[in-house]
């Protein structure tokens, strides 16, 4: 036989052949894709918090970096505030400066008659006044125009007014200023029966802190139980039906202002769907693998669900029927899908004081990373699958209200009302058109950075 | 849009339904290739999943450039390929001998069942056996075999040579007309 014979044998004889493989491959394969597509998912997941985390620390390390120089130039009202501390000064006062453009100057002016002496220090966002009487009288710089209001006092509109204030002053020499510095360093201590004000308002316990710095990060973590108002009546009599149950999802988010009023945030929250099936199902063999299908086609998505049960002949049910092929029975299906949502959403302070009140309206991608579905009778659980034809990435819409209360060292609480809606359906079925609303509400805490 | 084209955009979606269909359709012929590059059924086996699962895991990378079907079979024989590079390994090969050839009535050729050409090829040395089935029944050249296998065009030419007159011998014991004297041995 020559070469090109033993060639053309196999070829013919084995080019075109076939054979079965055996029952039950499928049911592997199928487990291995599963498996392999839920790694991949995660890895994916992995790769979007990887990035989400390095563009946060990149923006933070940013931030601290361009405001170093003001951080560190914060320090100086502090400073100057202690060096006038102890001057002793009159009852009677009236505010001769106030603030810019800003609100962030402010100045008091002490009614004695004395020559003053003010001096500007302009910083990037912020001017303060120092103010030095001849005779000791002190006059202090005040960085929020909510000090001024807490006082009782009305801000003037500009800094003319300040330098209006110190013509006539004939004392203007700085080194004055400097030998003061060496006297005491005693915040809000009274001294002659008058109440000392306070340069930097994070030591006047009468000054409400402040906390609409535009430009400044938040972190929040907050948690909610999710309530899903669908519920669908069986067609076939009144005992079948779906309904929804309560869920849990919650997350860390960060907050950027963008303004006074407006900021953006996004993070990432887990988020679930539940619900509850009770209806007639009959099975069917394919391929070896038995499934369970829902009489009810197209009744929600609930009709999409696929269970491999372990062995037909091996299930008995309560009512004595053997399960096999056709043979319709009631049975409770519960579905749960676990999603990473990665939120962006903005908020606008309606309100914004130790209560504060704002809404807040975004978007949200949806990933899937879990999917169970189980079939249960008389409480026990009698096979587990999955869902078919869940998409991947879904995306939500979402609404509410936050009512904020500041409890303090840059800490607040969050209530925050909220609406979740889908925005398509998460099945890919054409037959299916299930768009959940969720309605949870949302308790936070948000730490500030400022 | 035919019916198998339908069944592979379901398959896109990851529809377990069309899956099946898509298994049901191909896996006998997807079997069949797995046969020969195992050296048994349960091998077989191995590379039949491995590459159903990439056949699922990548079928959107198919553009419905070409047969579906042979797209599918690239992947069974990459399959396989790698499970051999995995597993590579120097057998000893046996004392090899030209034999003249005989004389091949077609009655007798149709009477060698496909069944048993399969059990002789799957007794052949791993790199044998991956090289002539690339080229004598794929129809893959010497070139490329040797750039699948990572091996020189020589070496391909060699293994394939050595494959045939294992094969020969062996065709020729159990159904050769008459048995030739040994002429000269390798």
């Amino acid at each position: 036989m020559e070469n090109n014979q033993i060639d053309q044998l196999f070829k013919e004889k084995l080019g075109n052949f076939e054979q079965n493989p055996p029952v039950g491959l499928l049911d592997e394969i199928n487990r291995q894709v599963a498996f392999r597509s839920r790694v991949r998912r995660i890895n994916q997941i992995k790769t979007i918090i990887g990035i989400a985390a390095a563009l946060v620390l990149v923006l933070m390390a940013g931030w601290f970096t361009v405001n170093t120089d003001e951080l560190s130039e914060n320090k100086s009202p502090l400073q100057i505030h202690q060096q006038i501390s102890p001057v002793q000064h009159d009852t009677k006062q009236v505010p001769a400066v106030t603030s810019k453009a800003d609100n962030r100057l402010l100045v008091y002016q002490h009614n004695s008659g004395q020559t003053t002496e003010n001096k500007q220090i302009r910083q990037t966002n912020k001017i303060h006044v120092q103010k030095k009487s001849t005779t000791g009288s002190s006059a202090l710089a005040a960085n929020e125009v909510g000090a001024l209001q807490t006082i009782g006092q009305e801000p003037a509109t500009n800094t003319q007014s300040s330098a209006e204030s110190t013509k006539g002053s004939p004392n203007k020499n700085p080194s004055a200023l400097k030998e003061e510095t060496k006297i005491s360093s005693k915040p809000n201590k009274q001294r002659g029966g008058e109440p000392l004000y306070f340069a930097d308002s994070q030591f006047n316990p009468n000054v409400a802190v402040n906390t609409s710095e535009k430009g400044s990060w938040t972190i929040k973590a907050e948690i909610s139980p999710m309530f899903a108002p669908q519920n669908q009546v069986g067609t076939s009599n009144g005992t079948t039906g779906t309904k929804s149950k309560s869920t849990i999802s919650g997350g860390m988010l960060a907050s950027y202002k963008l303004s006074k009023r407006v900021s953006i945030s996004s993070g990432i929250r887990f988020s679930q769907m539940k619900q509850g099936t009770h209806s007639d199902y009959y099975l069917s063999a394919k391929s070896g693998i038995t499934y369970l299908q829902p009489v009810e086609k197209n009744a929600n998505i609930s009709a999409d669900v696929s269970l491999y049960l372990p062995s037909v002949s091996s299930i008995v049910y309560s009512n004595g029927m053997q399960a096999s092929a056709n043979n319709t029975f009631k049975s409770d299906i519960s579905q749960e899908f676990k999603y990473l949502e990665i939120p962006i959403l903005a908020t606008y302070k309606l309100i914004d004081a130790k209560v504060s009140l704002g809404v807040t309206g975004g978007f949200s991608t949806n990933i899937l990373v879990g999917n169970v579905a189980s079939i249960t009778e008389n409480g026990i659980k009698l096979s587990q699958g999955n869902t078919n034809n869940l998409r991947d990435i879904i995306y939500s819409g979402s609404a509410g209200i936050e009512l904020g209360y500041d409890l303090g060292k840059n800490l607040m609480l969050t209530i925050e009302p909220r609406v979740k809606q889908y925005m398509h359906s998460v099945s890919s079925n054409d037959l299916i058109d299930f768009k959940p609303l969720q309605l949870g509400i949302f308790t936070g805490i948000t730490y500030s950075f400022y | 849009m035919t019916q198998l084209e339908e069944t592979i955009y379901k398959c896109r979606e990851g529809d377990s339904k069309a899956q099946t269909v898509l298994y049901q359709s191909f896996s006998p012929k997807m079997y069949g290739v797995c046969l020969r590059y195992a050296k048994d059924t349960a091998d077989a086996e191995d590379i039949l999943q491995e590459g159903f699962v990439r056949v699922f895991t990548k079928i959107r990378q198919f553009e419905f450039k070409g047969s579906f079907e042979g797209w599918m079979r690239r992947i069974m024989v990459n399959t396989a390929l790698e499970k051999f590079r995995k597993h590579d390994r120097l057998y000893p090969v046996e004392e090899m001998a030209i034999y003249e050839s005989a004389e091949w009535t077609e009655e007798t050729i149709s009477s060698i069942t496909a069944g048993e050409l399969m059990g002789m090829i799957q007794e052949l040395p791993p790199r044998y056996k991956m090289v002539f089935n690339l080229y004598a029944i794929e129809g893959y050249s010497h070139l490329e075999i040797g750039e699948m296998m990572n091996i020189s065009e020589g070496t391909s030419k060699s293994n394939l040579s050595r494959a045939r007159t294992i094969l020969q011998k062996r065709v020729e014991e159990n159904f050769g007309p008459e048995k030739r004297k040994v002429v000269k041995a390798i």
